[in-house]
């Protein structure tokens, strides 16, 4: 049978306790704008949740829902006033609801038995992974760099890969690709709390790092980067794993060719672009400033900012299993996003994540604007000549 | 609650609707977290319905539907107010505002801006700004308090010291009354609606004075004692009055630094962190900084000092220490300050407790402490609420009184509005509410549950002696921090 009481960490019970119930979180929570209802706010959440650690209340399908209508952009922790690790106390909460049979949502169940199958939550066939790949380009087994596309980009958002393969191979970086052995990051399933399938995956990445004799991952998505570069270590040290792999986001490693002069952004690109900060490169891991910087180096290229950017950039809407199982609202949140990048007079919005990519296009599409959407990688290529 | 409003509620809101009990439960509550025993003996503040109106029509369907089934009305903002304004006491609806969150018209020849109730007050101030003009004052909650809420609570913020109270902001209220009606106030017929905690209607529209967009430059000032703290701010307020002083004690900072693990200030002092507009800090600065070596003040860097202004809207920090807290706020004489808050110390000794405040007039202070607690335990938590009485009977022997009435102080209401207006709150209230449906239990205290015909305010009196021995049996220790 059973037990249907809640049971959280001593800290993350703590944490619930602490929630000072200002409402400071409500105003910038994405949800907020989809539902007025205080049960979609964080406030409303941590509040139901204390109730329930104090057994007043008892989780069921409504509320269970409730915490999984959120993308964990973690916006709502940037401005609390007793600074609650909001993205790690939902991602423990979904685990919980997984492990008393109440979560996840139903598309989560899906992708999960996709990724069973096929290691990736698109259904894909895994021999496809790498058909991306140019002719032209060459793979260098066991080279210490090794680029990690992760499943969007080697499926769904072909041309922000190829891009980022090509100005690696332009800059004469050797470097290696798992193929059909680069299983999915683990991302949707720490964020939907079905720990167990991110155990498999994390663990089989992990051991191909270490028998290639990676030394530095590129990661081209941002919620991969995140994974990588947050999640893995701490999985790594409670598994007794070896780990020791450098992580890049593919926008810092750029950067860093282009401050050693080995990419020649020469083409001149007069355009106005606006960039989106991804929440897993932004407010997860701090990463703001390297995409602008190599926006700013591309001749031409007006950067124009939004109003809402960097600690405090609303999420396109995608995240955190949100736009597996809210499909509508996720774009209708990439709608409201893409619409705040057109009011600045963008023509372009840049962004350095997939998913974000996938998303605010479909955003755009909602909004019946001409607005381009583009990763920052595709805007360096092009502005390469390549 | 009865099938027929139910249904008809349904027919007015549609899916603005909600009856089950999780979201219920949502509503029950507002920034204060009451002891359990309140709700046991004293009042239930879970509502039976919460609906979200959209628009005036909806509101007059909704009074004339509370009338006829005699059910009560609650509005509610943000419920980022602790004083049980926005709770609902016997039963009823919560209205929640927020989706009436509308700028109407922001009039720069003017200054005024003209609002719906749910437009919240830092999203107002990142309007006026893009338009060179910026709100007179906003309460220290200004990134979730909304305009209304505020207004209804009454009460002072930041920059009530250069501009006045919530309410004196206010040039028009557009109010649909609990008998239908759609009435607008102005002059000093606003006393029937600021401070009114949404008793003679809701509040559907303000429309409240803003200014001139300047820079604010905030310098932040160390003291070694109380009453070189209360001097200094005394003579700045009479020779150089700046847009707003805010002030805290060494155990407000060292909770405070304790808890964020950021230590820029020396706990072992008080600190005043006055802000002026950029003008007037030109034409001050001068004697501001004479006054301030004259009272062995320490002025520290300007960088130090935008990081706490920067903070003003972040007091409650220090909970997560708790991990829970009790608040108490009081007004005292600007020129007892000093006194009140040395004699709070004192008699707070050995206690886990943290005060900071503003000077809201050129009279007066409002003083905000909070006590650390943990609601986990029940017997503690509910005598630590004896403490929130402690600093208001320290104020009221300096000669203060209480912040604001609610819930919890209403039966002092009458000394708090004073008689005359008090009287005419009462006589338009009847005139208007004859079935007191709308927000019943605040100003006119509510009755207890378990003993209907005794108000709260007689049974908080009574309860005393028996909080304040349980207080001293039950202390709170600290439990070891995550």
């Amino acid at each position: 049978m059973v037990d249907w009481r809640v049971k959280l960490t001593d800290e993350m019970s703590w944490e619930t306790f602490s929630c000072a119930q200002c409402g400071y979180c409500i105003p910038v929570c994405c949800m907020y704008d989809l539902n007025k209802w205080e049960s979609s706010t964080p406030r409303g959440k941590l509040f139901f949740l204390k109730n329930v650690l104090k057994n007043r209340a008892r989780f069921d399908q409504n509320m269970t829902e409730r915490i999984y209508q959120c993308t964990t952009c973690g916006y709502c922790h940037e401005v609390c006033q007793v600074n609650i690790p909001t993205v790690e106390l939902w991602e423990e909460i979904r685990s919980e609801l997984v492990r008393l049979e109440l979560g996840p949502m139903p598309n989560h169940v899906r992708i999960k038995k996709a990724t069973q199958a096929k290691h990736n939550p698109y259904n894909e066939e895994p021999s496809q992974r790498g058909a991306w790949i140019p002719e032209d380009i060459n793979i260098k087994e066991n080279s210490p760099i090794l680029y990690f596309a992760g499943c969007t980009a080697a499926y769904r958002m072909l041309d922000l890969a190829k891009s980022s393969v090509k100005i690696l191979n332009a800059a004469g970086i050797n470097f290696d690709f798992l193929g059909p052995n680069e299983w999915c990051c683990g991302s949707p399933f720490l964020r939907t709390g079905q720990l167990d399938i991110a155990y498999d995956l994390i663990t089989h990445n992990i051991s191909e790092f270490k028998n290639r004799g990676t030394e530095t991952v590129l990661a081209a998505c941002a919620g991969c980067f995140r994974t990588l570069h947050i999640d893995y270590p701490k999985w790594a040290d409670s598994l007794g794993l070896d780990f020791d792999v450098e992580v890049k986001h593919i926008s810092q490693y750029i950067y860093e060719l282009l401050n050693e002069g080995r990419i020649d952004l020469k083409k001149n690109m007069e355009m106005r672009v606006t960039y989106h900060d991804p929440c897993h490169l932004g407010r997860h891991v701090g990463i703001y400033e390297e995409p602008r910087k190599i926006l700013e180096s591309i001749p031409e290229l007006e950067l124009v900012e939004m109003e809402n950017i960097k600690e405090l950039a609303r999420c396109c809407g995608a995240g955190g299993g949100f736009r597996a199982q809210f499909a509508d609202d996720a774009i209708t949140l990439a709608e409201i996003r893409a619409n705040e990048a057109i009011s600045t007079g963008a023509e372009l919005i840049a962004s350095c994540c997939p998913f974000c990519r996938l998303n605010l296009s479909d955003g755009v599409k909602k909004a019946n604007a001409q607005i381009k959407v583009r990763d920052v990688s595709e805007l360096v290529l092009q502005s390469m000549g390549i | 609650m009865d099938v027929e409003l139910k249904y008809r509620l349904k027919e007015i809101f549609g899916d603005r609707v909600r009856f089950d009990e999780d979201e219920r439960l949502l509503y029950s509550h507002d920034v204060g977290m009451l002891p359990d025993l309140v709700s046991v003996f004293m009042l239930s503040t879970f509502p039976d319905a919460v609906v979200l109106p959209e628009n005036n029509e909806e509101l007059i369907k909704l009074v004339n539907l509370a009338n006829e089934f005699r059910m009560p009305l609650i509005p509610r903002g943000s419920a980022s107010g602790g004083y049980g304004g926005a709770l609902p006491v016997y039963g009823g609806i919560v209205v929640d505002l927020s989706r009436m969150g509308k700028i109407i018209e922001i009039n720069k020849d003017e200054k005024t801006a003209t609002v719906e109730p749910g437009v919240i007050w830092w999203n107002l101030e990142k309007e006026l700004n893009k338009k060179g003009l910026q709100l007179k004052n906003y309460p220290s909650s200004a990134p979730s308090a909304t305009v209304a809420g505020w207004i209804a609570q009454g009460g002072t913020g930041i920059g009530s010291l250069a501009h006045g109270g919530a309410c004196d902001v206010v040039r028009e209220a557009e109010v649909v009354t609990p008998n239908g009606q759609v009435m607008t106030f102005k002059g000093n017929d606003l006393d029937l609606v600021c401070d009114c905690e949404g008793i003679t209607g809701f509040i559907t529209k303000l429309k409240i004075e803003v200014k001139d967009k300047e820079e604010i430059v905030p310098v932040t000032v160390l003291f070694k004692n109380a009453a070189t703290l209360n001097r200094a701010i005394n003579q700045i307020v009479r020779e150089v009055k700046p847009f707003t002083i805010g002030f805290g004690t060494p155990g407000f900072t060292k909770l405070k630094q304790e808890a964020t693990g950021h230590k820029v200030l020396p706990e072992d002092k008080y600190y005043a962190l006055i802000a002026y507009y950029e003008s007037d800090y030109n034409n001050s600065k001068e004697k501001l900084v004479d006054i301030i070596y004259s009272n062995a003040g320490e002025i520290v860097s300007g960088e130090i000092s935008k990081e706490e202004w920067e903070e003003r809207f972040y007091p409650m920090r220090l909970k997560r220490l708790g991990p829970s807290i009790i608040p108490s706020e009081a007004l005292v004489p600007l020129e007892r300050l000093g006194e009140a808050l040395e004699a709070i110390e004192k008699e707070t000794k050995g206690m886990y407790i943290g005060a900071e405040g503003q000077v809201i007039s050129e009279r007066e202070a409002a003083i905000l402490a909070f006590f650390l607690d943990d609601e986990r335990s029940f017997l503690r938590f509910t005598f630590g609420w004896n403490n929130a009485f402690k600093i208001i009977d320290v104020a009221k022997k300096f000669g203060g009184r209480i912040y604001s009435t609610g819930i919890w102080f209403s039966g002092e209401s009458e000394s708090f509005f004073g008689k005359e207006r008090y009287e005419k709150i009462k006589r338009f209230k009847k005139e208007v509410d004859p079935n007191d449906i709308m927000n019943p239990g605040k100003i006119f205290s509510p009755k207890i549950k378990t003993f209907p015909i005794m108000p709260v305010s007689l049974a908080i009196k009574l309860s005393k002696p028996f909080m304040s021995i349980g207080s001293k049996i039950f202390k709170y220790k600290r439990p070891k921090s995550q």
